[in-house]
């Protein structure tokens, strides 16, 4: 039972999104109530483990000298990606842009985080309300001319609770973001995913993965790479193999197109089996341990799928909104931000007691003017469109090629797959003009160059 | 309306229902808070037995009744993985899905 019955916000939800927007608005003084069907917040989470370091840290002053940084920081920083269906090699290796910026990204176990961050916003003053599901929102009389308004919830135990602000950060299949009507889910618009975590020695892992810890003029992260595949066309599944050896797991996941698995006929159990099967050479003796699913959003991910994302009294955070970039593995960085950005709002609406539509619409003003809603936050998903994504993949095919040959033809499973290596880590770090010790190396890619330097621009953005 | 009889014929080669809990049950070590209501619903009129969810559902918990409709297998939603496929595959829109109720269902921690 919530203790009062009306707050200045209600937030649905104590994922990134819901935990920024409650923690902000908390330490300015509004009476906020966060909601969460869990008991405890971040045991419902599915996916979505990068977090950008600097954004998580403004909002959760003392995220990386928690305990859970250990978990954040050590992670095979890079990505490739490969065909594996590659007759044609159409895509050829590829290095993920989100890996561009690991100096700024952490990975999490959401479990684990998302319970501290939502506890960091309880102790500001956040009241939790957890264990409970909300099923619909409570309009406001309609009045002649003006647009509805959203000014409670209602939970599963028929609560009805009133706010004069609603953030919706509930995730995906968000109830409210359909009892509101603001956003749309095409069915053959869906992604399946579905992950496995295989336990392994931390030791063996950074062997398989190629680890090595603190090279001259690094981060003294561990560096690793990890395998990421996408099929001859990314609606039709893409996958990749994470090691974090800090867990002493590797996490296998697996993304197929929801209309193609309908078109052919393929439960995604068989779809893994035959992937699992072509990963043996970095799982084998693994031990499957834990796995999840879920229905997500599809690589067409331009143009959000909201048809707005506020309505007075009630705005869409996050996944809730479909403002996940599955391109980039980006969502729950866009969610902190979007979190904290309607929290600072509803302080100022507050303040000036304006509750007014045009108060709201600022909230859509404001992330568009961000890097959410900046395109460079995007370059992958227009080259995706316009065919430059594929001269990207090809250019750093050649660079990383380079890389292998001269330097570690005597890597462990350069015969496998010759590209997987360290070198290719000063390569990505040099993308992003941290160091260039393989600089002549890099020659043949200045195209991805270019839009890989965009990343530091949305860094910069980000910082700011 | 288009019913399909005798789906062990038509889908005894497919990847679905029980094969797929064999497959899944020994890893399927999320633990679990017992769900306390049926919080997917199948609306058995609206059903055209094309079986979508019963040969999709990641933990096999559809199964198809002898009439070719989409039902619940015994167990029913225990291993539910709230994931939302069915409701998307449903090609009638027979299946109102929620998740479950607060407080209950999958857990997911690992480390």
């Amino acid at each position: 039972m919530p203790k009062k019955d009306s707050y200045d916000l209600i937030v649905v939800g104590a994922g990134p999104g819901g935990a920024s927007a409650a923690i902000i608005a908390a330490k300015a003084g509004l009476d906020v109530l966060l909601v969460e069907r869990a008991t405890v917040p971040g045991e419902k989470n599915m996916s979505g483990s990068v977090l950008f370091r600097e954004l998580t840290e403004s909002i959760f002053p003392g995220f990386q000298a928690a305990s859970i940084h250990d978990t954040a920081s050590s992670f095979a920083s890079l990505a490739i990606k490969w065909s594996i269906d590659n007759d044609e090699k159409e895509y050829g290796v590829h290095a993920g842009v989100g890996s561009a910026v690991m100096d700024h990204q952490i990975i999490v176990d959401r479990s684990v985080a998302d319970a501290w961050c939502a506890q960091e916003a309880v102790n500001a003053g956040a009241e939790p309300l957890y264990a409970t599901r909300v099923d619909d929102v409570i309009w406001e009389k309609p009045i002649p001319g003006g647009m509805p308004r959203v000014i409670g919830i209602v939970t599963d135990k028929g609560e009805r609770i009133y706010g004069k602000a609603v953030a919706d950060a509930s995730g995906l299949h968000s109830n409210l973001a359909r009892k509101t009507g603001l956003v749309r889910y095409p069915k053959d618009k869906f992604q399946f995913a579905v992950k496995m975590i295989f336990e392994l020695p931390a030791d063996e892992i950074r062997r398989r993965f190629g680890f090595w810890t603190g090279a001259s003029g690094l981060p003294t992260y561990d560096w690793g790479l990890t395998p990421v595949y996408f099929g001859s066309n990314p609606d039709f599944y893409a996958a990749h193999c994470n090691a974090i050896p800090d867990e002493n797991v590797i996490e296998v996941v697996l993304y197929s197109n929801l209309t193609e698995m309908i078109e052919a006929d393929t439960n995604i159990w068989q779809r893994m089996q035959w992937f699992l099967e072509t990963q043996k050479h970095w799982l084998e003796g693994a031990k499957p341990i834990h796995v999840n699913f879920h229905a997500l959003n599809t690589f067409d991910i331009v143009g959000y799928q909201f048809e707005s994302s506020y309505l007075p009294g009630y705005v869409l955070i996050g996944d809730a909104g479909g403002f996940a970039n599955p391109v980039e593995s980006w969502g729950a960085n866009v969610a902190q931000y979007q979190g904290r950005l309607f929290a600072e709002l509803v302080a100022e609406m507050k303040e000036n007691n304006d509750w007014s539509e045009a108060a709201f619409a600022r909230y859509e003003e404001g992330w568009k003017n961000s890097f959410v809603g900046d395109d460079d936050i995007s370059p992958m998903c227009y080259m995706f469109r316009d065919g430059t994504f594929k001269q990207l993949w090809l250019s750093l095919d050649e660079a990383v090629s380079a890389a292998v040959a001269l330097k570690f033809t005597n890597h462990p499973y350069c015969e496998i797959l010759p590209a997987f290596g360290p070198p290719f880590a000063p390569f990505m770090a040099k993308a992003v003009g941290l160091v260039s010790p393989l600089a002549p190396l890099v020659k043949g890619a200045e195209h991805g160059l270019a839009k890989l330097k965009d990343i530091t621009n949305i860094v910069q953005k980000i910082k700011d | 309306m288009g019913r399909r009889y005798n789906t062990d014929i038509l889908y005894g080669n497919q990847l679905a229902g029980a094969k797929v809990r064999a497959i899944v049950e020994p890893i399927l070590v999320m633990s679990e808070t017992p769900k306390t209501e049926e919080h997917i619903k199948i609306d058995q009129e609206k059903c055209n037995g094309c079986g979508r969810c019963y040969r999709l559902c990641p933990t096999g918990s559809y199964e198809m009744t002898p009439e070719g409709i989409a039902d619940w297998r015994s167990y029913g939603m225990t291993h539910c993985g709230e994931c939302g496929l069915c409701r998307y595959v449903c090609p009638v829109d027979a299946i109102d899905w929620n998740y479950p109720q607060g407080g209950t269902g999958i857990i997911h921690h690992w480390s």
